[in-house]
């Protein structure tokens, strides 16, 4: 053996050989005897930089990788899409970097694990209270994946093979739709809103009417930004059809507005980054799903869950419940596939939220509806062709500019002058986003980054 | 080990009323709609201080590899590197905006990203990686699509099964029925491996494709590997590899030279990225020659010293709304960093540390081994107590609650299915051998107890946060409560 391994107690001369001697063999190498040696490697894998490094040089690397990242502050990035800048608290770096959750597996054994599970069912509730829908379930992926989850749920509920969205959905949202709808053959069908107000129109919803989908996507507020006067009258109408509504909201919108439990929605879905998760590059994400108690939703409810009970001498305790839906039960007739979820960001989002409280979430809604309205007068001051103008929107604006210069030479020069971080470049269009973060003054400072910009 | 876990009293979170729980009446902005203004969210207000207090204490109920060993087989839980939790606190890697990275403003982690997928190349034998699954689950169902776009683009889409062993994960089954297949079971023979007669007595013109965990999930490496790659390539079908039990054989073997066509990664478990109490993961989903093309998600790639990112020419499409879990690649890049060429170091350690403990197991009553009792396992170990089942009452899950009375976090139990009263042993690379030594003699004065006195067994645990928990409430539809909000306003009648 050369140098030991710091991570490895075993790698030493003396234990290695108790070890052998207690299994009875004299080369290690007799462990793999029973793989092929055609197919044994003869040589040391080409990985890392060949030699081990040392904490040090670890670091040593990430310093080239750091200096190779710009430094954006988070209120100087506008960049819409599904994951925007929020601010992260730092008790809640505090919590989830604590080793006893950071490193702890799925609680399987609840007597060890209550804490996490207690956590867990707090995020659950937490979810539920703000989405106002009975149930919530400890996490999916992200806001993509719950919502592909959430229309094969509807399909197998409704027996139907046919799912529609709303064109303002996120094309990421889409995309990952279309992927999960490959086995199962469920067809995505597009509904369009209208091009000044936002708003339902007649032909939309007697497409709906038409086709009798197993579910419509309602997006409130829309992921480009529309917060539509017609969302209830959209929910009512999918149910007139038949069809169940799933309604994605984000909920950093609902401290102000009203829930789509509400609403009557039948599955609720959101992305949970906005609730205050760094970004990551779209690392650290948050799917959230929740459903109204009712037996065919539960029964066939992706995802794990926990729920309230007694332990022997009665005093409440928390456990996974209702796995008889998960894989490792029903295998291939679960209602997914699932595993490893997101326990981790579910309890970052839990935390953010405790933080903020009732009074926090509200201001923060009420903070981003304000800069929203002031990046829209913003955009529009630097000559921006903004899309559904009439919309009192939230977060996120698409837009497109009328310029000469490509978008990407355009952003590019923002970014090299201001640092900043002007819009991102998407399918939908151009699209910038206003948060808690940002101030009026870097609103401000993204107008004449982009008049600047755009005029020479 | 005297062991005590703490037990705080802790109240939810909705139950704190500090004085401080009032609601301001923030006026909501103008020009929103009145109608979809909301009245109040029943959220509390705490302080800071008492948010700290809450959740530290929670954590202090909780349990972790940094705290003890987390044996569960399967699951590699394995030391997390601190490095990486330190350099994920750079502000400017938090602060990267995922449109950031399709541009060349985040050279950074797409050179990351790159290298390992590189390294992750070179490990499994494949000739392209994605790292957008964000978990083992979502490799196996991108691999799962990729073989089924594959059949159809060969106008072959009458191959509609998958053929996957009993003694495969979950997962494996629920990805193939995700993806539209048909799940046709293949059984294990006594040797512990999967049964060769059986594969070759089902594989056909429908057959789309192979599941195959190698070593399987009883630690055993599939001696027959290169007959089996033959037998399912012969008619046309695609192996897959689900690398959750790569730990047994990195360094030493690789997937793609065993024949098989698309691998999925775990950097959760592999790789050291932290599991998170269940989650986030990160996955990898690596492929092979013409299957290569049909990767989902985005490719990092390399010219003129450059970094971009590409779609694979026919991609299944995205399984997650981003690039992927960067926070677990990482941990993933700090490990290979760490590792080098002694990456094979991992396959050994962990393969000497089942066998060593297997060998301390050896002649306690009631205790066996079954499938290829004689063979040496590769990363994890399955036993049976069946027999002490039979003899006492006392099953696997009691035995796992005198661990966690111990101090020990149990193993996994009942799985694989194809074991009774099963308890499987994964201790990874990074457990010491004292604590090894003291799994075995815990199991030997559980079994002797169980002789003993079973009821005392019954009793266990006390030590930790609760005691046994009432799964029959907690589960039934009168008394289930998922939720604080649970059944307190009328439920909606409406039915679905
Ligand atoms: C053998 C095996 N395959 C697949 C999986 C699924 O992986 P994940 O939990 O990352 O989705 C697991 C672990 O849970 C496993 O042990």
């Amino acid at each position: 053996m050369e140098g030991r391994h710091p991570w490895i107690a075993n790698d030493n001369e003396k234990n290695i050989a108790e070890i052998l001697n207690a299994i009875g063999i004299k080369d290690p190498l007799e462990l793999f005897s029973d793989i092929p040696k055609s197919i044994t490697l003869k040589k040391k894998l080409a990985v890392g930089r060949g030699r081990p490094l040392s904490s040090f040089e670890i670091e040593k690397e990430f310093d080239g990788i750091i200096n190779d990242l710009k430094d954006f502050e988070l209120n100087k990035i506008f960049a819409g899409g599904p994951i925007a800048p929020h601010y992260t608290h730092p008790v809640v770096d505090a919590i989830i970097s604590r080793g006893e959750i950071l490193t702890a597996y799925t609680p399987y054994q609840p007597e060890i694990s209550q804490g996490l599970l207690q956590m867990l069912y707090e995020y659950q509730s937490a979810m539920a209270i703000l989405y106002d829908v009975d149930i919530v379930n400890a996490g999916m992926y992200d806001g993509a994946t719950a919502l592909a989850e959430a229309s094969l749920m509807a399909v197998r509920v409704k027996k139907i093979k046919k799912v529609m969205v709303p064109s303002t959905l996120f094309h990421e949202y889409k995309d990952v739709m279309k992927t999960y709808f490959m086995g199962p053959e469920v067809s995505l069908i597009e509904y369009e809103t209208d091009n000044d107000t936002g708003e339902a129109t007649p032909e939309n919803i007697s497409l709906i009417k038409s086709e009798r989908p197993a579910a419509v996507i309602i997006d409130y507020p829309a992921n480009t930004g529309e917060v539509r006067r017609t969302t209830p009258e959209i929910i009512q109408e999918t149910h007139a059809a038949g069809s169940l509504a799933i309604v994605f909201s984000d909920p950093i919108a609902l401290g102000v507005l009203t829930p789509p439990g509400k609403f009557e929605a039948d599955i609720v879905v959101g992305e949970g980054q906005s609730l205050g998760l760094p970004m990551y590059g779209g690392g650290m994400t948050l799917g959230i799903l929740g459903i109204r108690n009712e037996r065919e939703l539960i029964r066939n409810l992706p995802g794990r869950l926990i729920g309230e009970t007694v332990d022997v001498d009665g005093r409440r305790g928390y456990m996974m419940i209702l796995q008889s839906r998960e894989q490792h039960i029903r295998r291939e007739k679960a209602t997914s596939n699932i595993t490893t979820g997101v326990s981790l960001n579910s309890i970052a989002a839990l935390v953010s939220l405790a933080i903020k409280g009732s009074n926090g979430i509200r201001k923060e809604g009420i903070a981003i509806f304000e800069n929203t309205k002031r990046l829209m007068k913003a955009l529009s001051n630097a000559g921006a062709l903004i899309q559904r103008p009439r919309a009192v929107h939230f977060k996120n604006i698409s837009f497109s500019i009328p310029s000469a210069e490509n978008s990407m030479t355009l952003l590019e020069n923002i970014v090299k002058d201001r640092k900043l971080v002007p819009y991102s470049i998407r399918e939908e269009g151009l699209m910038s986003c206003a948060t808690e973060v940002h101030k009026s003054e870097d609103i401000s400072e993204l107008e004449n980054a982009l008049k600047e910009a755009m005029n020479g | 080990m005297t062991f005590r876990q703490a037990r705080w009293e802790e109240k939810l979170l909705f139950e704190y009323d500090a004085g401080n729980n009032k609601q301001d009446d923030e006026p909501a902005p103008p020009d929103v709609p009145r109608e979809l203004i909301r009245e109040r969210v029943s959220l509390p207000n705490l302080s800071e201080p008492e948010v700290v207090r809450h959740f530290t204490r929670l954590t202090q109920m909780s349990y972790g590899i940094d705290l003890g060993p987390v044996p569960l087989g399967s699951c590699t839980m394995k030391y997390n590197p601190k490095i990486a939790a330190k350099v994920l606190q750079s502000n400017k890697i938090r602060n990267v905006h995922p449109f950031l990275l399709k541009t060349g403003l985040a050279r950074g982690i797409l050179r990351l990203m790159f290298e390992l997928q590189e390294w992750l190349k070179e490990i499994t034998g494949m000739d392209a990686c994605s790292l957008q699954p964000p978990a083992g689950a979502s490799g196996e169902l991108s691999g799962v699509l990729m073989i089924k776009a594959f059949h159809n683009e060969r106008g072959e889409k009458w191959r509609d099964e998958m053929i996957v062993p009993d003694s495969a994960h979950g997962s494996n089954p629920a990805s193939s029925a995700m993806g539209g297949f048909k799940v046709i079971r293949v059984q294990t023979d006594e040797r512990g491996n999967v049964d060769i007669g059986g594969i070759k007595a089902v594989v056909g013109n429908r057959t789309a494709g192979l599941m195959l965990t190698n070593p399987n999930t009883l630690g055993l490496f599939e001696e027959r590997i290169l007959e089996i790659a033959k037998s399912i390539h012969e008619f046309g079908g695609v192996l897959y590899y689900d690398g959750a039990n790569l730990n047994g054989i990195i360094g030493i073997a690789r997937p793609g030279d065993m024949g098989f066509d698309i691998v999925h990664l775990n950097l959760h478990k592999t790789f050291s990225a932290p599991h998170g109490g269940g989650g986030p993961g990160a996955g990898a989903v690596c492929a092979k020659g013409e299957l290569a093309k049909y990767l989902p998600g985005y490719i990092v790639e390399k010219k003129n010293g450059d970094y971009t990112l590409s779609r694979p020419e026919k991609s299944i499409g995205h399984v997650m709304g981003t690039m992927g879990n960067l926070p677990g690649m990482v941990y993933a890049y700090v490990f290979l960093l760490s590792y080098g060429e002694d990456l094979w170091k991992v396959a050994l350690h962990s393969s000497l540390n089942i066998n060593y403990f297997l060998s301390l197991l050896k002649g306690i009553n009631g205790v066996s081994l079954p499938f290829g009792e004689y063979r040496f396992r590769k990363h994890e170990g399955v036993i049976s107590v069946k027999k002490l089942t039979e003899e006492t009452g006392v099953t696997a899950d009691d035995l796992a609650k005198f661990l966690l009375e111990r101090g020990l976090h149990a193993p996994t139990i009942y799985f694989p299915l194809i074991v009774e009263e099963a308890m499987m042993f994964e201790f990874t690379e990074t457990e010491p051998m004292e604590v090894i030594e003291e799994y075995a003699s815990a199991i030997k004065e559980a079994v002797e107890l169980a002789h003993r006195d079973p009821k005392k067994l019954k009793e266990l645990p006390k030590s930790t946060a609760s005691g046994r928990l009432d799964a029959v409430r907690a589960n039934h539809p009168q008394t289930m409560r998922p939720s604080v909000k649970f059944g307190v306003k009328d439920a909606n009648e409406r039915k679905v």
